[in-house]
């Protein structure tokens, strides 16, 4: 039988909100956690004597079962629904892993935005957001959880309170509620994840499970033009240059002309291979080296980027960014010069013009020209490298076009390059 | 608070360096400051080999910076890459 299409699913969201919870209780109610830990979890309820279902022993039993049951080929947890089979990636709650979110994980196809009823819309919650949307993640499930501990239990006006709440930052990054699907449930109960909720026959909408089957499954970034990072440039005795990559977009393909930007070097893909593998062609995501014609190890290095000759990397003189300040001792203003991760690039970059300061509750301008931003804030900048850089928009090259602003060894703040003003 | 794992890929320097004895490196380095889970050799072209590397850290503030730059100072290593990270359940 052929395989379900594959979806990469982020989970995002307060670390406290239940997050882990929803993951498990998916994982469980579509068969997707092994019988033996049932099993276990069964007969200690049975010995102590309680025959009733109990879910949080199962949360239990996953952690232990983690301990044994990692391997790096098969990181991640996943289900199948009936459309689609799930990857998923649990977003770590702590700031400082965003720089490893931008540049490391692989491209999110759709996004779990969990929300305790109880608590709303916290910080924690807002850097996650703005996140989703720095990955380029365009399709969201607002899941609206712990409804089973609202005043009174299952609260439709605290759900309405929550979901205006949520969908008013959502708009503030620049969420098209069309591509929200906000609905309640309990995690840890089990409302509304799979089944119908008894205890919420106000509500008439889609379960969790059927939002997560009427996701739609992104363009293939295959059809884009070529974008290569190059990690690293090796020589080999008989091959000669062999720069190593993640096809991020398009197709690497032997005998083709290819560019490295900002090096402005030419030189022609002779073989690829994979895995120590000879390949035909290397599509996005894959992790490659490539033997080229025409370049030596010194004219290229890590932080270009290898496309086409006739669409090449955009190598910027400047350009205009959307950025969150997640932890700055003190204020940033117009001057500052910190480093730049993107792609596989680091560039000490200086914030040129602060143009707009945003305000989260509404999304609108709140402060044209601001004197500064500060931890917390969301604003548009301009930004000019020190030294030649490529980056492109995020809407036409999400992975390309996001970053992590570093300094002090912190991550201070991330965003996305909304316009670019070619070199 | 919950922990993190993160697959790392451990470039070397060159193609020559004892993937073994680097791997010996990368657990003596990541002592105390996060839990290695599995390791192992990863091909990837024209005789050049990976580590790839599984670390789990706690999700507190510091992050991966402490991992990352120890990694990043072994002898041999020529570049750190994050290839995959979730929370753990």
């Amino acid at each position: 039988m052929a395989e379900k299409p594959h979806m990469n699913l982020v989970f995002i969201g307060h670390v406290d909100h239940g997050k882990s919870t929803l993951v498990g209780r998916m994982l469980l109610e579509t068969g997707h956690i092994e019988q033996h830990i049932i099993d276990k979890y069964r007969e200690q309820a049975e010995a102590k004597g309680k025959g009733s279902f109990e879910f949080a022993w199962v949360m239990d039993a996953l952690k232990e079962e983690r301990e044994r049951g990692l391997t790096i080929d098969v990181a991640h947890k996943r289900f199948n629904s009936d459309k689609y089979y799930f990857t998923i990636i649990d977003a770590p709650g702590h700031r400082d892993f965003v720089k490893n979110m931008i540049t490391g994980t692989s491209q999110a196809d759709a996004a779990v935005l969990v929300v305790a009823s109880p608590e709303g819309v916290m910080a924690q919650t807002k850097e996650h957001v703005f996140l989703a949307r720095t990955l380029g993640v365009g399709q969201l499930i607002v899941a609206i959880n712990k409804m089973d501990a609202t005043k009174p239990p299952f609260s439709e006006e605290r759900y309405n309170e929550v979901k205006e709440e949520t969908t008013n930052l959502l708009k503030t990054v620049g969420y098209k509620m069309d591509n929200v699907q906000c609905l309640p449930v309990s995690a840890f109960k089990g409302d509304n994840t799979v089944k119908a909720s008894e205890n919420m026959g106000w509500y008439k909408g889609i379960t969790m499970l059927q939002a997560l089957d009427n996701l739609t499954l992104p363009e293939k970034p295959s059809g884009k033009p070529l974008r290569l990072p190059v990690q690293d440039v090796y020589t080999s005795t008989g091959v000669g240059t062999v720069p190593v990559g993640r096809v991020e977009t398009g197709v690497l393909k032997p005998d083709t002309k290819i560019m490295f930007m900002p090096s402005n070097k030419v030189g022609e893909v002779k073989t690829i291979e994979m895995h120590h593998e000879q390949i035909t062609q290397a599509e996005p995501g894959d992790n490659v080296g490539f033997n080229v014609r025409g370049v030596s190890r010194n004219d290229i290095r890590r932080g270009d980027v290898a496309g086409p000759v006739d669409d090449p990397p955009t190598v910027v003189k400047s350009f205009t960014a959307q950025i969150m300040v997640l932890n700055h001792p003190s204020v940033i203003t117009a001057g500052y010069t910190p480093v730049f991760h993107c792609h596989t690039a680091q560039v000490a970059c200086t914030v040129e013009a602060i143009q707009k300061k945003l305000d989260p509750k509404t999304g609108d301008v709140k402060e044209e020209n601001p004197d500064f931003i500060k931890t917390g804030d969301a604003a548009v900048i301009k930004v000019r490298p020190t030294r030649p850089m490529v980056i492109e928009r995020a809407k036409d090259f999400p992975q390309l076009g996001r970053f992590a602003i570093r300094d002090m060894g912190q991550t201070v703040a991330a965003g996305m390059c909304i316009d670019v003003e070619q070199k | 608070m919950g922990e993190v794992a993160i697959t790392y890929r451990i470039l070397p320097e060159t193609t020559d360096i004892d993937l073994k004895e680097l791997g010996d490196r990368v657990r003596d380095v990541s002592e105390g400051i996060g839990k290695i889970q599995g390791m192992q050799e990863k091909p990837i072209a024209f005789g050049l080999t990976a580590l790839l590397i599984r670390v789990i850290i706690e999700d507190k503030e510091g992050g991966p910076d402490e991992i990352e730059s120890a990694l990043s100072g072994i002898s041999g290593v020529q570049s750190v890459e994050v290839m995959d990270m979730t929370r753990l359940l």
